[in-house]
């Protein structure tokens, strides 16, 4: 679920490195997510979409690549007014998103 | 790359890619002054301070729903410093927004992911 190749090659496996951008994502994404779901039970789409968007590179950069694309698919939904399965998607994206910042977490005490 | 100490603003409200963006930079060239700006309007207010080229994210209003967006803020710099290079940056890979950009006076339009990196300081080299 997690493939940390990017940053180990971004970084040159500096741990410190590491260490500081994954907390950051660990910062971000929880956060990002409560926002989203306002913005879901408030029906504001486009902002629900910004917030998918803005969280995409940083999945990418996480090697959270399942994530990423359940957050193209937020994204997909909201441009396409296809907002039929949209809560199914932020349950699949948000479920991804818990479980990969816990194998982060993990991840963080090894370093 | 013409200047050794060029300054360079960051524009995005994702502290991640600022950190990363920074870091990536000062690792190819140690004379960079860099500044992050978690908005547009931070960034405007330090034009006087006439950095060498801007890296402008498109969506800016993802933290700040009333945050000015990097269109309104390119066309705001272009306005003040025809002449200073912006780089625009964004996860949307679409023709017609990096046509739009361009129109606007951006040199180029990266799209944010592993290898942007690299391309953003390719064309900091280019244009400063």
């Amino acid at each position: 679920m997690v493939d940390l190749a990017f940053l180990r090659s971004f970084t040159k496996d500096d741990p410190k490195k590491m260490k500081r951008y994954i907390s950051l994502y660990l910062d971000v994404a929880p956060k990002t997510f409560e926002e989203m779901q306002r913005n879901l039970t408030n029906g504001d789409w486009e902002q629900l979409r910004i917030n998918a968007h803005s969280l995409k590179p940083q999945a990418d950069f996480m090697g959270i690549n399942s994530l990423k694309e359940e957050l193209i698919k937020i994204e997909e939904a909201v441009k396409l007014h296809n907002l039929e399965g949209i809560e199914a998607l932020f349950n699949t994206a948000l479920t991804i998103s818990m479980k990969s910042g816990q194998l982060l977490k993990e991840m963080l005490d090894q370093f | 790359m013409i200047k050794n100490n060029p300054t360079i603003f960051i524009v995005d409200d994702e502290p991640l890619l600022s950190e990363m963006l920074t870091d990536y930079l000062q690792e190819q060239h140690e004379g960079f002054n860099i500044k992050s700006f978690p908005t547009g309007e931070a960034c405007l207010q330090s034009l006087d301070e006439h950095p060498d080229a801007v890296v402008l994210d498109f969506y800016l209003n993802s933290k700040e729903k009333n945050a000015a967006n990097g269109i309104d803020i390119l066309k705001e710099i272009k306005k003040r410093s025809k002449a200073l290079p912006v780089i625009m940056l964004s996860s949307q890979k679409s023709y017609a927004t990096a046509a739009q950009t361009i129109n606007y006076g951006a040199v180029h339009y990266v799209i944010k992911g592993q290898d942007a990196f690299d391309e953003i300081f390719q064309l900091i080299k280019a244009n400063v």
